[in-house]
């Protein structure tokens, strides 16, 4: 059973591959996009279309696809290609609702940095997940909602080591990867959101203190660091969603806290999350 | 019209971040000398997780290596329609074609590649300290057949995994004559003997042209001297956390035979026999 966090959208698993005529203002041997459409194929294992907010098609590259594989797919880009549809924001980042307040904080990071890990010892400390990696935003009622998503966090098996987590005890994610599945508190609130922090962790070592710690981030450079972390930032134009995106990239850089948090790269999952816990609690 | 790259191919460990540095020294002089943690060339982030995340369809970490290759050429592409100016892209990679029987550096975005060699004795020595390993487990990795970074450089994971391959396959695969760039190979131990003429020849050949003095005083500013001062003094990014000595180590020719014990030596010789003579190393001692 293939399924989509989302109300009112059909996923459909199809024997037959999807027949579709240009043009495309994105175009490319594995991905195509034009206002309302999206088609995107993973190599020897499926294709998936997706249509005006509403409904994907799923089509098997390969009898040995399994239907786990397929939903883990189905969660990465065609998932943020709906939102775009819808008029949302799929942002790059992991949600955490706070312990003390209830309130939403988005942390995003580029791959690899330690996005899932803090997400990770942030709930090891009492936050609850809302999503891991794509988090739903729009406007609803004159604010801007994040949405719950996926409450599993995915995690390298270095990344478990350092959360004292007993890998024995998780599953393997599904993918190419040999990720850990952990399940944490969930919340399944849509919340407003109080911040986003951009996580950065520069390869440097010994950094002074002056290159390290939160530094906020306003105005056009808020907008960008919000299109930098939009989950495929090549979707935006090609679907035509520009004007609804910025639209919310906006409201959240005049309404929202946006911060860059430089960490040392000695730094712990434990520590990093505390240096959050202890501003947004 | 989107801009081309310029390839600076070795195996590790090879010479490859010396002739970033200099061609950094040669492109930015009013920058010079350049900061070993600032090198202006070879950096454009392919190499790197970010760009691929933003530009490619799928997250590399949902991929296998086979289809992160399969998407490697649309992501060139891609950047270089961002950029005006040629870029530089440093790479430990080899030369390899993708499941679809794609080159992974397309032929319409590359304009040239240098390609450095070092005699694999000293390589040795130098890879070993460089990773954490052992001169035995050196000497295996650099034998291995499809030998890739994420083996060795497990914990930093905004990398993309580079293919290596062992030594002979890095080596011969930049050799292919089916690649669809010119690629203009040097030695590293002839940069190090005559770098002026060596480093003219190859420069000349990718459209650079600096007068002679020009690039004395690039090479003045990245000697192997200068380069140990700054890292001393300042330290290097690059150098790996599990690094047991500094980036720039020795740099010496003929350093693998004081170093590396004798049946490693005897090893790694025989098994490259073929290789060492194509490169004309059997007829010297490293």
């Amino acid at each position: 059973m293939l399924t989509l966090p989302l109300e009112a959208c059909e996923v459909t698993l199809t024997d037959q591959a999807t027949e579709l005529p240009g043009p495309w203002r994105l175009d490319r041997p594995h991905w195509k996009a034009r206002r309302g459409l999206m088609w995107i194929r993973i190599p020897g294992l499926a294709e998936y279309t997706v249509r005006d907010g509403r409904q994907i098609d799923v089509y098997p590259l390969s009898s040995e696809t399994s239907a786990l594989n397929l939903q883990h797919f189905l969660l990465s880009t065609p998932l943020a290609a709906i939102s775009l549809q819808r008029g949302e924001l799929p942002l790059h980042a992991a949600t955490l609702v706070s312990p003390d307040n209830n309130e939403a904080i988005l942390v995003c990071a580029h791959s690899g940095t330690g996005k899932s890990t803090t997400a990770a010892a942030l709930c090891q400390q009492g936050w609850r997940l809302m999503n891991d990696d794509i988090s739903r935003l729009n406007l609803h009622e004159g604010r801007i909602l994040v949405w719950p998503g996926v409450n599993q966090i995915r995690l390298w098996p270095e990344s478990c080591e350092l959360l004292s987590l007993d890998t024995e005890q998780l599953a393997f994610s599904q993918g190419m990867k040999k990720k850990l599945l952990w399940q944490p508190e969930a919340d399944t609130t849509p919340r407003p959101v109080r911040a986003i922090i951009e996580l950065v962790r520069p390869r440097k070592e010994g950094l002074t203190e002056l290159e390290t710690g939160w530094q906020t981030v306003n105005g056009s450079a808020a907008i960008g660091l919000l299109k930098l972390h939009t989950f495929r930032p090549p979707l935006i134009a090609a679907l035509e969603a520009s004007l609804s995106h910025f639209q919310i990239s906006a409201q959240l850089a005049q309404n929202v806290t946006l911060e860059r948090l430089t960490l040392s790269p000695e730094l712990t999952p434990q520590q990093v999350a505390a240096l959050i816990a202890e501003r947004w609690i | 019209m989107s801009a081309s790259m310029i390839l600076l191919a070795s195996y590790p460990k090879s010479g490859n971040t010396w002739l970033r540095i200099l061609l950094s020294n040669l492109l930015y002089p009013a920058e010079a000398p350049i900061s070993i943690n600032d090198i202006r060339v070879g950096g454009f982030a392919c190499d790197r997780r970010e760009l691929f995340d933003q530009l490619a369809p799928w997250d590399a970490s949902d991929l296998n290596l086979a289809q992160v290759d399969t998407f490697i050429p649309e992501v060139y592409r891609e950047a270089l329609q961002q950029r005006q100016q040629p870029v530089y892209l440093k790479t430990h990679d080899m030369a390899r074609r993708n499941p679809q029987g794609e080159w992974i550096f397309p032929g319409d975005c590359v304009a040239a590649a240098i390609h450095i060699v070092r005699h694999p004795l000293d390589v040795l020595p130098s890879y070993a300290k460089h990773f954490g390993l052992s001169h035995a487990e050196a000497l295996e990795c650099m034998l291995a057949p499809e030998q890739r970074s994420s083996k060795l450089l497990i914990r930093d994971k905004r990398r993309l995994p580079e293919q290596h391959g062992s030594w002979s396959e890095h080596t011969a695969s930049w050799q292919d004559p089916e690649l669809p760039f010119p690629v203009y190979r040097a030695r590293y131990e002839d940069l190090r003997r005559n770098p002026q003429q060596e480093f003219g020849r190859l420069l000349r050949a990718i459209g650079l042209n600096f007068s002679e003095q020009e690039l004395a005083t690039a090479l003045e500013y990245s000697s192997f001297q200068a380069l140990q001062q700054q890292e001393s003094q300042s330290g290097f990014k690059e150098r790996l956390r599990k690094s047991a000595a500094p980036f720039f180590r020795k740099g010496v020719i003929g350093s693998g035979r004081q170093e590396v014990e004798y049946e490693l030596q005897q090893c790694l010789l025989e098994t490259l026999a073929t290789e060492l003579t194509v490169w004309g190393y059997d007829s010297e001692q490293p």
